[in-house]
């Protein structure tokens, strides 16, 4: 980036308010545009899945990419009716808010546990979550389908909840860990003081502190349920149970030439996470990025 | 360290808080990873013939031109990829904290919404983006007037780069944001007093800031290099590995050879190795970005 600083300190601060060199305003130019059309470049797909959903084939075929003549919800309708997307769409709702509650409770008390008290195995277990942040999850597909497939634990509406749940749980208990660390203990003290049990501490008096990163964590956990594939491929066969990413998959062989249904399809599949988005957008930033940034 | 002055709850209690959360970790990660490291040193296909064969699906595995062909696949993409996300996201990060850029937030908002979306459907989008006869890509290079536009996923020479662009382009928002965090934390005392100094955007930049992210940029590069090398559901969605095995990754050809082939007890010593090479390589990555300290 260029700068106009060529002045003296002492004359820039006496002329803060200087008009642009020519230079500088080229590069104000460059660097925006070339923002811009990266920001272009990242919603640009979904308005022109949106503008197509709205399409019959046939006036899809005439044009790629010109506007829909008309808004007709064919499409949604043939895809909700006659594909059963509504099925798939439910399993993974269903799915993902069991995973989001068993999640929120089991990272509360242990990352609280984690935070406060020293016990036995207490590194252990730190190592064992770290461990469990780092590794290809995909290396466990095999192993867990057999093991699965033994106590026949396959094609279950509860099967994709265990992977859910323990990929999950080392973030969230993370999170949620460095949350409780902020908050003083004085907190509890005076409440155990009142008689106050470990349970009723944890539960009536930091859980309510811990509301921000409670959130934080509970998008996180939709979000990778929601879109999680492969165990989704692996461990669940049967149609009725399937989940929203793998019936997508499947949309592509039967839906090949009909564009507009798969892109409609495609739309029904994001709107949860885009409503999440547009809500929360600040909590997924900070969630997603809150190992990095400590560093 | 803080003070531990609360008082460790009895062993029932603690007993009651970590069992639940180590017992399904246990259940669905460990327990799968000793079984997985048991079966790679057997021969078994399903049946109830299990037969004891030592190293020989290692040995089979290191000469499997296959595997070492899905390695130097997953290599180079996760080369690619490393490059694209956390260099394209360094350079968009730095200049949104220009004095120069205009909509800040739109573009934060904007640029980081493709990390929400499954990658399943931003697979299967690009693979609209990417198509020969209603492609907007082809669209788009055919309106600039080109020609001889190639076979963007069935060229063989291409499809490691086609492959990639999806991936890059999900994911820039991700670094973004954490570049944008930990830039934002630097103390504006500092860069001004370097501005009085008489420094330009330039130096400034490269001598101030990015020396004072670098924690982040450590951490980002491990995010980004263990979170590549277990790519699947892109490849999956988007070529399956083709056009014959030019796009063929690690975690993909483990699900062909476990579930397609059924052969167990190679998948189960290719997932072993799997998870060596993604720890080994993650491991040498931050060996190697340690070096370098700044205070």
């Amino acid at each position: 980036m260029n700068s106009s600083r060529t002045l003296p300190a002492a004359a820039a601060a006496v002329e803060p308010q200087k008009p642009l060199r020519s230079s500088s305003r080229v590069t104000r130019w460059i660097i925006n545009t070339l923002v811009f059309l990266f920001s272009l470049s990242c919603i640009f797909p979904l308005i022109w899945m949106l503008s197509t959903s709205f399409k019959s084939s046939v006036e899809f075929q005439k044009s790629i990419i010109r506007l829909p003549e008309s808004i007709n919800f064919d499409n949604y309708i043939k895809i909700m009716t006659h594909a059963k997307f509504f099925r798939y769409f439910s399993n993974s709702f269903i799915i993902s808010v069991i995973t989001l509650a068993t999640v929120l409770v089991l990272a509360t008390v242990t990352g609280y546990f984690l935070s406060r008290f020293s016990f036995k195995g207490r590194n252990f277990i730190y190592v064992l979550l770290m461990l469990g942040l780092v590794v290809p999850t995909h290396a466990w597909l095999l192993p867990l389908f057999l093991q699965f497939r033994e106590i026949g634990l396959l094609d279950r509406r509860i099967t994709l909840v265990f992977p859910y749940v323990t990929f999950a749980l080392p973030t969230a208990i993370f999170l949620i860990e460095s949350f409780v660390r902020g908050i003083p203990e004085e907190m509890e003290e005076s409440a155990t003081m009142e008689g106050c049990g470990v349970w009723q501490s944890l539960f009536r008096i930091i859980m309510p502190l811990c509301k921000p990163i409670l959130s934080t964590v509970l998008v996180l956990t939709f979000n990778a349920s929601w879109n999680e594939f492969p165990f989704g491929l692996v461990l669940i066969n049967r149609d009725a149970l399937k989940t929203v990413p793998v019936a997508l998959t499947m949309f592509t062989g039967a839906y090949t030439t009909d564009y507009p249904s798969l892109v409609s399809a495609l739309i029904i599949s994001i709107i949860p996470v885009i409503l999440f988005y547009g809500l929360f957008s600040r909590k997924i930033m900070e969630g997603m990025t809150a190992g990095a940034v400590k560093g | 360290m803080s003070r531990r002055a609360l008082k460790t709850p009895s062993r029932f209690n603690m007993f009651l808080g970590l069992f639940p959360t180590l017992l399904i970790f246990s259940f669905v990660f460990v327990f799968p990873l000793f079984f997985s490291i048991r079966l790679s040193f057997f021969d078994w296909k399903g049946g109830s013939s299990l037969n004891f064969v030592g190293l020989k699906n290692f040995l089979t595995l290191f000469s499997d031109k296959n595997f070492w062909n899905s390695f130097k696949n997953t290599f180079s993409i996760t080369v690619l990829v490393v490059i694209g996300q956390v260099g394209l996201g360094l350079i968009i990060s730095v200049l949104l904290v220009t004095k120069y850029i205009r909509w800040r937030g739109v573009h934060r908002t904007l640029i980081f919404l493709p990390v929400v979306l499954s990658p399943v459907v931003v697979g299967l989008v690009w693979g609209i983006i990417y198509n020969k006869r209603n492609g907007l890509l082809d669209l788009f290079l055919s309106s600039l007037g080109m020609s001889n536009i190639p076979l963007w996923l069935d060229d063989p020479n291409l499809v490691l780069y086609t492959v990639s662009v999806p991936v890059i382009w999900q994911f820039i928002g991700l670094y973004m944001i954490m570049f944008l965090g930990a830039l934002e934390s630097i103390p504006k005392s500092i860069l001004e007093s370097a501005e009085l100094d008489g420094t330009n955007g330039y130096q400034r930049t490269v001598k101030i800031m990015l020396p004072m992210i670098y924690p982040t940029f450590k951490a980002a590069m491990m995010i980004c290099v263990s979170g590549t090398l277990k790519i699947f559901d892109q490849i999956y969605v988007l070529t399956e590995g083709g056009p014959g095995q030019r796009s063929m990754t690690m975690s993909l050809f483990n699900y062909r050879v476990s579930f397609n082939m059924m052969r167990f007890s190679y998948g189960a010593s290719m997932s072993i190795i799997m998870i060596i090479i993604t720890l080994a390589i993650t491991g040498i990555t931050i060996k190697m970005l340690g070096g370098r300290r700044y205070e």
